[in-house]
């Protein structure tokens, strides 16, 4: 069974804007996908929704086997627990430590303080952010940044990242690098979902990719050299 | 899905701790509405207080409106008929009864220390036979029944007229004061309810604002709504506890000193009771769902 699969997926927004189109598409455990598609394809809408930040106006999503339109409320929070998310512009609090931003979803799960402290200390070292742990955000430079937002994720464990236009604030280096860590996240075994609109990154990772235009999935490409991969689109 | 006992408690905690925090996002409001929730409280608690006072009055009043006019020994029966009636039309008059001098033996017995009468033999304690008169209570009269009671001395027949030491009328027109106090007092508190309770939201609103990026991305990461709303109803239990708590208190002190010097200046006693044991378990629940009603209050703010 698919990690996530998308079946003719229609979102609508109040205003009438129309996101997404028909979208179907499925990924499988251990992939690593690149949402790609100029401003307005629908990168984001179609992130929020794998998050259920938003509802779908038609069609089926399923995440890790549930349905996203048939799902109670209260296991919303449930399902996020599995599902990483990283923004563009880190959304880090200002008033908190490196250490304290990155602890922020331990205190949901009910961990000890030790054992807060060693998956804090894991991810700031795997992301080699170890001298900072102490640094209030403003004191950091945007890839430093970037990479606290990611171990804010990572330290949840979680099987699926989605991470919107991670490198949009990033220079070049910096956006390689950051794409350099997501592909290491995957081969370990993390599912990770990047939308950008960065096509020097999309030629660099040749990784699957998804093309939105106008909220319609225009192409499906597969990864190359994709070892293993059929044919089909 | 199971959820071990420990890790909740220790989430738990965690929470308070939040809700802990929350309080010192707006110190100078938090303060405030701490301290208009304690003068609240405290005059919630004195008009209380102040409800048995005027009550005691008024019942004191009651009793004090009756006088026993103490007969003569020799006084034969056809004399004693011939005085009830004539008392019997008077204005200030209500009724009039005769209490023989068992009767009256009786009712000293009563009101005598009982140590001290377990002690005497019967004969020992006061009897003598007397007329009860209760007296009207005549608003239009505010002189009261002293003329009625001078000219009752009087008479050949009386030994003695007992009043009981503070007079009806007096105790009356305290307890009518006392009423209005009261009222005063109460139609402040109701004010003064609906200023801290704009205060508490306020304070709440404000945590809320501050945490707003913070519940987003806890959201985000999987949070419960209980688990973002409990810091929230801590801080506004907190507050609406500790100010009510402290109100009561200071009420109790304020009830205490009042009391005191009410007691010397009237021949009173136990003017002003507060029961304390009933009276702080009652303002820290009215703190709890004040507090709670707050953050219910500005959580729906926010989401409108
Ligand atoms: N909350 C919203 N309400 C109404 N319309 C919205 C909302 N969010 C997005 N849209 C519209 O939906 C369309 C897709 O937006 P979306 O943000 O998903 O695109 P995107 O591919 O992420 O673009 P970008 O590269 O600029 O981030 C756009 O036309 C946008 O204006
Ligand atoms: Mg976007």
């Amino acid at each position: 069974m698919p990690l996530l699969s998308l079946q003719g997926v229609t979102k609508r927004y109040p205003g009438g804007v129309e996101a997404l189109r028909d979208v179907s598409f499925e990924v499988n455990e251990g992939e690593f996908l690149f949402l790609a598609g100029p401003s307005g394809a629908g990168k984001t809408t179609l992130l929020r929704l794998l998050v259920r930040l938003e509802v779908a106006t038609q069609g089926d999503i399923l995440v890790f086997g549930r349905h996203l339109q048939r799902i109670r409320e209260s296991s919303v929070p449930y399902l996020r627990r599995n599902i990483g998310f990283v923004f563009q512009d880190f959304r880090l609090l200002g008033d908190r430590t490196v250490a304290e931003n990155v602890a922020l979803g331990l205190h949901i799960l009910g961990l000890t303080r030790r054992e807060i402290r060693s998956r804090v200390e894991e991810a700031l070292a795997d992301l080699q952010l170890e001298g900072l742990a102490a640094s209030l955000p403003a004191a950091l430079s945007g890839g430093e940044q970037q990479r606290v937002a990611i171990a804010r994720a990572l330290v949840m464990h979680p099987p699926l990242l989605l991470a919107d236009e991670p490198t949009g604030n990033l220079d070049w280096d910096l956006s390689n690098e950051t794409v350099r860590l997501l592909a290491r996240l995957n081969r370990r075994g993390t599912t990770v979902i990047m939308a950008t609109h960065d096509r020097f990154l999309l030629r660099e990772w040749p990784y699957r990719t998804l093309w939105l235009h106008r909220g319609a999935l225009v192409e499906d490409r597969p990864a190359s050299p994709a070892p293993g991969s059929t044919e089909a689109s | 899905m199971t959820v071990p006992l420990r890790s909740l408690v220790r989430q738990g905690l965690y929470l308070v701790g939040q809700g802990l925090q929350g309080l010192r996002v707006a110190p100078g409001q938090t303060l405030w509405s701490v301290l208009l929730l304690a003068v609240t409280a405290s005059l919630v608690s004195l008009a209380i207080a102040f409800g048995g006072l005027a009550a005691r009055l008024s019942e004191q009043a009651a009793r004090g409106s009756r006088v026993l006019v103490y007969l003569k020994d020799p006084v034969p029966t056809a004399e004693v008929q011939r005085l009830m009636s004539r008392l019997q039309g008077q204005a200030d008059v209500e009724s009039v009864t005769y209490l023989t001098r068992e009767q009256d033996r009786a009712e000293n017995a009563r009101l005598l220390p009982p140590d001290l009468v377990a002690s005497l033999p019967p004969e020992a304690i006061p009897g003598q036979h007397a007329l009860e008169v209760s007296l009207r209570f005549r608003p239009e009269a505010p002189e009261g029944p002293d003329a009625l009671l001078a000219s009752l001395r009087a008479l050949e027949e009386v030994d003695l007229v007992a009043e009981p030491v503070v007079g009806g009328q007096r105790l009356r027109a305290m307890a009518a004061a006392v009423d209005l106090g009261r009222t005063i007092l109460l139609a402040m508190a109701v004010l003064l309810l609906v200023g801290s309770l704009s205060f508490v939201v306020a304070t709440l609103t404000r945590t809320l604002d501050r945490r707003r990026d913070e519940v987003t991305l806890l959201r985000l990461l999987g949070a419960t709504e209980g688990f973002l709303r409990t810091p929230l109803m801590v801080q506004g239990a907190l507050q609406g506890m500790v100010g009510l708590g402290l109100g009561v208190l200071g009420g109790a002190l304020v009830a205490d000193g009042l009391s005191a010097w009410l007691e010397g200046r009237h021949d009173l006693h136990r003017v002003l009771v507060m029961r304390l044991d009933l009276a702080l378990p009652l303002a820290l629940a009215a703190g709890l769902v004040l507090g709670l009603a707050g953050a219910l209050v500005a959580s729906r703010r926010k989401e409108a």
